[in-house]
């Protein structure tokens, strides 16, 4: 059964790839099929979307920056281990019980997409993987350390009153939360959006196109495959939303954040829209359409980190006068875990991202490299304008563009 | 991710759209497919296994004598034939086909972690069959190691197990029957081989998802990635599990000393095959090696097989660094464990993805990594 199953995909997949070979830009241009205005889909009357373990793992990270928050705020020391097992959900973690029972975590997920840590695309290893997931690790640690009861100078963890909130921050004055949150945007929800769930290597695997193709249905489910791969890139963008609030988490809220600003007030729309074509193109078995989608999110969700990473270096700048540079230091944080998420962006028409590990690498080192880190004021920047001068041209926007939401 | 397989033929007809940069051709496949079978049966698979079987009579020897006669000296004696027959399992664990699939040959053979308390269950109970399922993890290479190895912290120790122990005999009985179960089982496949199965197994030349040449390319990929870099590295390394550690699932556990020498045996022996050099002489026949050079398989303007070799060399380089004993490699530095199954891992990509395609061979299992 598998052989005959195995060749039959193989030929039902070649046929749809060489329809794309063809110019069907009329057709991407004017689909046959209905593009719904929200992210509505539906069949025999019920819904075909499900991100439950999307929105879990995010709001898993959203617990964990509470964390800190909490321990800064109470001047109560942060616990290392109770961090670890949140990372990896073990002993009932969360205050959430759904999270607890949810059957996910976010370590196994964090560097570990398909494309670049299976199949070590965008220079990515095995050994790279690992080592992320323990500098996430390290920075529960850092946060300890900073929770110890110290006030934050050069060279010493400690907490810092940023007006009327206390933060913590490492003895090279990087925030570890920021660290945590802003990096796990790239290397949990970057890496798996745009390496794994949009990943031609993923969706258009010959057994999952074909099961979608003749709309075969997960067990137990009211999806495709495919269809549930593709909701859940949603979902690491859109999955921890509240719209009776209003209140957007972790790249939702960015893209928001970006969007407001005139310089790149389309961002949003495109993303959002993205989404929508492309799942309604893997309804109607439309494969360069969904693949075209996939491409807009890419770039346009690279683009937000990249427009928030100058953004946060210029906002840091601007504040370095103040308490010793300690005010620059939150942004200067977020800015340091966008320039991380940065590295698992990928760039269109390419297996890797728009800067390797490497250059994202060197980037990070340049920003920590003064006497004391973040602290060495006199001399940060120069690094901040340089970094962003470096992202910004890559991405073909100007430093003013992005360093001012007007 | 419920499955991530088979791209080979996506990306097969993605390069026909694109550049030829990557590109595998097999249009003009009209390798000799019956020349290639002859040669891995005649001179590799079938020697392999006589090889295997001299040692297993010598194992036998030794066994009998140890029981006739358990002394720390016979003892020692043992364990060097147990070693050297484990090695030379690690050049036929390849040949997962025929009658070796049907008897479950790998299973029971060299199921690790073994299962020490079941073990001990046996030999209390006196009755076990070691041909269920539920027993695999109770005999083969791995039993062995417990009870040459693992019964004691010194020589003296463990062969009081064997003299002065209320149940001295049915360890004795154990012993014997668990060389007995390795020695049957390979008598089988090599009867088999040197029977029927060798002319059926050639004469299945075709390039359907069951001929002999597919079947057999998809086991060696898949003892690559599952039994070399999973078992040997990346399950004891805790890659499969968060980064928690199992130092007692290395292979070889309580001789402490050997999981790199069964490691290199491993690896040198897919290497062998897929260069196709013949089991008993450094002379070469047709191989994987010599199918992609004539289908003019390339990588980034590289020939895939100079590729795969070298790579081949980095990860004997890698493997040349790690400690002899792979629980203190574990626990030491992680690290060079971790870049030892990235060397591994880099040729199970150019295997599976590049290798497959150029040859045109369908993978035919599944990798489970579910979400």
């Amino acid at each position: 059964m598998r052989t005959s199953f195995y060749t039959f995909s193989t030929l039902i997949l070649s046929i749809s790839i060489l329809t794309s070979c063809s110019n069907d830009s009329d057709d991407a241009a004017n689909p046959k099929y209905e593009i719904p205005s929200t992210y509505t889909f539906e069949r025999n009357g019920a819904t075909t979307i499900d991100f439950s373990g999307q929105t879990s793992r995010l709001k898993m990270l959203d617990e964990m920056g509470a964390k800190f928050n909490t321990a800064a705020t109470n001047g109560s020391a942060l616990n290392v281990t109770e961090l670890q097992n949140m990372f990896t959900n073990t002993n009932n973690p969360f205050v959430t019980p759904e999270l607890n029972t949810s059957g996910k975590n976010l370590k196994s997920k964090t560097a570990a997409s398909n494309d670049y840590f299976t199949l070590f695309l965008g220079g990515g290893s095995t050994t790279e993987k690992i080592t992320v997931q323990s500098f996430f690790e390290s920075q529960f640690t850092a946060g300890n350390l900073a929770s110890q009861g110290s006030i934050a100078v050069a060279g010493i963890a400690g907490t810092y009153l940023d007006g009327t909130k206390k933060r913590l921050f490492a003895a090279n004055g990087l925030e570890p939360q920021q660290v945590l949150l802003k990096g796990m945007m790239g290397a949990l929800m970057m890496d798996q959006i745009c390496n794994q769930y949009l990943s031609v290597y993923v969706l258009g695997d010959p057994a999952t196109q074909l099961e979608n193709t003749n709309k075969v249905l997960s067990t137990n489910s009211n999806y495709t495959s495919m269809e549930h791969f593709w909701d859940e890139a949603y979902g690491y963008v859109y999955g921890a939303d509240n719209s009776a609030t209003n209140s957007l988490k972790f790249w939702s809220s960015y893209i928001q954040q970006v969007n407001d600003d005139a310089d790149f007030n389309t961002v949003s729309n495109e993303i959002n829209v993205a989404f929508r074509k492309g799942r309604a193109a893997i309804v109607a078995n439309d494969y360069s359409v969904r693949d075209q989608q996939a491409e807009i999110i890419r770039k346009n969700l690279a683009l937000v980190a990249a427009v928030r990473a100058v953004f946060y270096m210029q906002e840091g700048k601007s504040k370095l006068n103040t308490d010793n540079g300690a005010k620059a230091f939150h942004a200067l944080s977020e800015g340091y875990g966008f320039i991380m998420s940065l590295r698992y962006t990928r760039e269109p028409g390419t297996d890797k991202p728009y800067f390797s590990k490497e250059e994202v690498n060197l980037m990070l080192n340049s920003l920590t490299s003064g006497t004391n880190g973040l602290w060495d004021i006199d001399n940060l920047s120069p690094k901040l304008d340089a970094i962003s001068l470096q992202i910004a041209s890559k991405f073909g926007f100007s430093v003013a563009q992005a360093s001012s939401v007007n | 991710m419920k499955k991530i397989i088979v791209f080979v033929s996506f990306i097969a007809v993605l390069a026909s759209c694109s550049s030829n940069e990557n590109s595998g051709s097999s249009s003009d496949d009209t390798f000799n497919r019956t020349a290639l079978l002859t040669h891995w049966a005649d001179n590799i698979i079938i020697p392999a296994h006589q090889n295997y079987n001299t040692k297993l009579v010598l194992l036998s020897t030794d066994g009998t004598a140890f029981v006739n006669n358990p002394t720390v000296e016979n003892l020692t004696s043992l364990r060097n034939s147990w070693l050297v027959a484990y090695e030379a399992y690690q050049q036929v664990m390849l040949f997962n086909v025929g009658k070796a699939s049907e008897i479950n040959f790998k299973e029971t053979t060299n199921t690790f972690p073994t299962d020490a308390a079941g073990i001990e269950q046996n030999i209390t109970a006196g009755n076990y069959n070691l041909e269920l399922l539920s027993q695999f993890s109770k005999q083969g290479f791995p039993a062995l190691d417990y009870m040459l190895n693992g019964l004691g912290n010194s020589d003296t120790e463990i062969v009081s197990f064997y003299t002065l122990n209320s149940k001295a005999s049915a360890y004795k009985q154990y012993l014997t029957n668990l060389i007995t179960a390795l020695t049957t089982k390979n008598n089988t496949i090599l009867s088999e081989w040197t029977g029927s199965y060798r002319n059926e197994f050639i004469a299945n030349n075709g390039t359907a998802v069951s001929s002999s040449t597919n079947k057999m390319t998809n086991i060696f990929v898949k003892n690559f990635e599952k039994d070399i870099r999973s078992g040997k590295i990346g399950i004891p390394a805790g890659l499969f599990s968060n980064g928690t550690k199992f130092l007692d699932k290395v292979e070889g556990y309580y001789k402490k000393d050997i999981s790199k020498r069964l490691l290199n045996a491993a690896v040198a022996s897919q290497k062998d095959f897929f260069n196709g050099k013949s089991f008993s002489s450094t002379s070469t026949g047709p191989s994987l090696k010599s199918y992609l050079d004539a289908v003019k398989a390339v990588r980034n303007g590289q020939n895939l097989s100079d590729i795969i070799n070298n790579q081949f060399v980095t990860i004997a380089n890698n493997n040349a660094l790690l400690n002899v004993n792979f629980s203190e490699q574990i626990s030491n530095d992680n690290l060079k464990m971790i870049e030892a199954y990235d060397a591994l891992q880099q040729n199970v990509i150019y295997f599976k993805l590049d290798m497959m395609q150029a040859l045109n061979i369908t993978i035919d299992y599944v990798d489970g990594d579910g979400d």
